[in-house]
């Protein structure tokens, strides 16, 4: 299922070159089958994929929220945060030749549509659960739905990684 | 319907493009003056052609008694490599559409 934002309706996309599908990746096995979707659309446009992991190390602060992120250092940031990605990635078994991780801090959402800013399509899982027996989308797809710049593709899990 | 016309042309896949007319009504009550239909997807098939795209889209046109949702989910199952392009939606049709009739 791929959500076209109102902007990208009448005009012609931005072109990446290559053609880039950009991809919400945090290892689950939900993460896993967007990213095996990811790469089976880059290979169908010849293009390449950019793995983009989040976390957010602010404090939740219960009823109010997520409360400002404390500035302070973190191991996980800059080279070494990117080459985490990349590890995870290869122990997915991902072709590390096509696609590139980085690993940015913040809140996913924010994140991830910020990165897919300029590229083809913004890839992200399900982020399914089960509300009182319901299947319900997760948060950060829903907000990524609402934000992203550029196509959304929600890719189910379980499915064999098929978009819809 | 650009942005799918032109994603179809990169894939060098067909588009099948699904027409929902203005129906009176909703659920079960929902009716569709035939006139209206036919106008609606003239105009669809005119878009078509002006975005280059006429020779190698389908359109089929939602029946009153049938759901959109399911009208989606039946072509887009069959196709494992294919795309579902809509426009923004509300979260309760997204959830119909990726999950089935929950």
């Amino acid at each position: 299922m791929v959500v076209v934002p109102r902007s990208a309706w009448c005009t012609a996309p931005p072109r990446s070159t290559p053609a880039t599908v950009t991809v919400g990746f945090h290892g689950s096995d939900q993460a896993v089958d967007a990213l095996a979707w990811a790469v089976a659309e880059a290979d169908r446009r010849n293009g390449v994929v950019r793995a983009v992991m989040a976390w957010y190390e602010g404090d939740y602060g219960g009823l109010g929220g997520p409360v400002a992120v404390k500035a302070r250092p973190s191991p996980l940031v800059g080279p070494s945060a990117d080459k985490m990605a990349a590890d995870s990635l290869t122990r997915c078994g991902v072709p590390t030749d096509r696609v590139s991780a980085i690993a940015r801090r913040g809140m996913p959402s924010s994140v991830l549509t910020r990165e897919a800013s300029g590229t083809d399509l913004l890839a992200v899982s399900a982020g399914q659960s089960d509300v009182h027996g319901h299947r319900a989308l997760g948060a950060v797809t829903l907000a990524c739905v609402a934000r992203s710049p550029v196509p959304v593709v929600i890719v189910p899990g379980h499915t064999g990684a098929h978009p819809a | 319907m650009g942005w799918a016309l032109h994603q179809a042309g990169r894939r060098h896949s067909p588009l099948s493009v699904l027409y929902v007319p203005d129906f009176s009504g909703t659920g079960d009550e929902r009716t569709l003056d035939p006139g209206m239909a036919e106008q609606g997807q003239k105009e669809l098939e005119a878009s078509l052609d002006h975005l280059g795209g006429g020779s190698r889209t389908s359109v089929h046109t939602v029946e009153p008694e049938e759901s959109t949702a399911e009208a989606i989910r039946a072509r887009a199952l069959d196709d494992r490599d294919g795309l579902v392009v809509v426009g923004p939606l509300d979260t309760n049709t997204l959830v119909r559409l990726i999950f089935g009739s929950d």
